[in-house]
């Protein structure tokens, strides 16, 4: 059954964290912090003391990012096989679990596993979606998370670690796929794709007063302003 | 930094400026986490039937190909074309932490609903039966 989304932060903002490698840059996080969390040799809690302005504001997390702490008010995943490596993980983190994955979509209460679906909106697959009980995938987890912000009512989101481009590392914390790499399956990286939605989406929010800001200066996303850490935090 | 085919050399640039200081609680080791906690316990399977079978990680199985894998990699809807060659063993549910939510009192008549580590959930101060109908929806 489709979760109806509260409207629990109407009129407020709130952060969006993505995987992008920028992130850990924008909090000043040591590079040698970084790599270890790439690498596996750190837990992504290792970044934790470094985002402490973020702990008391309202902050949804993108796959990995619920690793980084419980201070965190929301996890959105869309991937069924990212959730069947962290299941066991996730069932132990008490913040907001959603997911648009249609691996939920008939599951009976019980079997949900502490995990609210949204479905994915099929009127509206790019952009903001009106449904509560949808979102708009936009052909990405962090995209489609932008319809959850919407829906709790903020009208202020803030994008970190939305890159859309591979640099050092893909993500902050290492690689979904290690594929990328070698040529297998997803030889090409996917961020051309991911990038189709957000015009629709600062269309979408322009029309329901939602601000958007990219907390990235060099993010190869150019539907909204692109702001530094000090300027969001300032805004 | 540049990257070579397998392995990332870092450059003196990337490495922490010498008055950057590190929390302590950063430093301390920890064990690598690849997320799960644990490493899934494989079994073996067999793909039958024509065709090849690709798994999430980008593994291609040929027909009639026997080979290891956990069950949390074989989706249910294949388990017609990739056979376990063992028994599967008992699905056990998992005890999920749900979070918990209270209603705290902010002011007179307000009510502020806060989760288990005592954040404020909500962004405005709510009427105590919205503050309990908020509960609800995020319990259901």
């Amino acid at each position: 059954m489709n979760w109806k989304t509260p409207a629990m932060w109407t009129g407020g903002e709130c952060w969006i964290m993505g995987g992008g490698y920028s992130m850990p840059k924008q909090f000043k996080i040591p590079e040698n912090i970084t790599q270890c969390v790439c690498v596996g040799k750190q837990l992504p809690s290792a970044y934790s003391p470094f985002l402490e302005v973020l702990h008391d504001k309202h902050v949804i997390g993108i796959n990995n990012a619920y690793l980084i702490g419980t201070w965190m008010d929301a996890l959105f995943f869309g991937d069924g096989s990212w959730y069947l490596k962290h299941r066991k993980n996730l069932a132990k983190w008490p913040g907001l679990k959603v997911t648009c994955t249609p691996k939920f979509a008939n599951r009976k209460k019980e079997k949900m596993e502490g995990v609210k679906y949204l479905g994915k909106d099929h009127q509206r697959t790019h952009g903001i979606s009106e449904n509560v009980s949808k979102v708009s995938w936009n052909g990405n987890s962090g995209s489609a998370a932008i319809s959850l912000a919407a829906h709790f009512g903020v009208k202020r989101i803030f994008l970190l670690g939305f890159d859309m481009e591979a640099s050092k590392f893909t993500h902050w914390h290492g690689s979904h796929n290690k594929n990328y790499k070698k040529g297998g399956r997803g030889k090409k990286q996917p961020y051309q794709r991911h990038l189709r939605g957000f015009p629709q989406i600062a269309r979408d929010a322009k029309t329901r007063g939602i601000e958007i800001f990219n907390v990235n200066p060099v993010s190869k996303i150019d539907s909204f302003p692109k702001i530094t850490l000090k300027e969001a935090l300032n805004a | 930094m540049e990257r070579t085919r397998d392995r990332v050399k870092v450059s003196d640039e990337d490495m922490v400026p010498a008055d950057v200081v590190i929390p302590e609680e950063v430093l301390k080791s920890v064990a690598p986490d690849n997320g799960t906690g644990e490493e899934p316990e494989k079994l073996r399977w067999r793909k039958i039937g024509g065709g090849t079978f690709r798994m999430a990680n980008g593994k291609i199985i040929k027909p009639n190909q026997v080979f290891s894998a956990a069950i949390e990699e074989i989706p249910e809807g294949f388990r017609k074309i990739v056979v376990p060659l063992s028994q599967l063993p008992d699905e056990v549910s998992l005890v999920v932490d749900s979070g918990k939510y209270e209603v705290q009192a902010a002011s007179p008549g307000w009510y502020n609903v806060i989760d288990a580590q005592g954040k404020v959930i909500n962004e405005k101060s709510l009427r105590q039966a919205a503050a309990k109908d908020l509960i609800e929806s995020l319990s259901q």
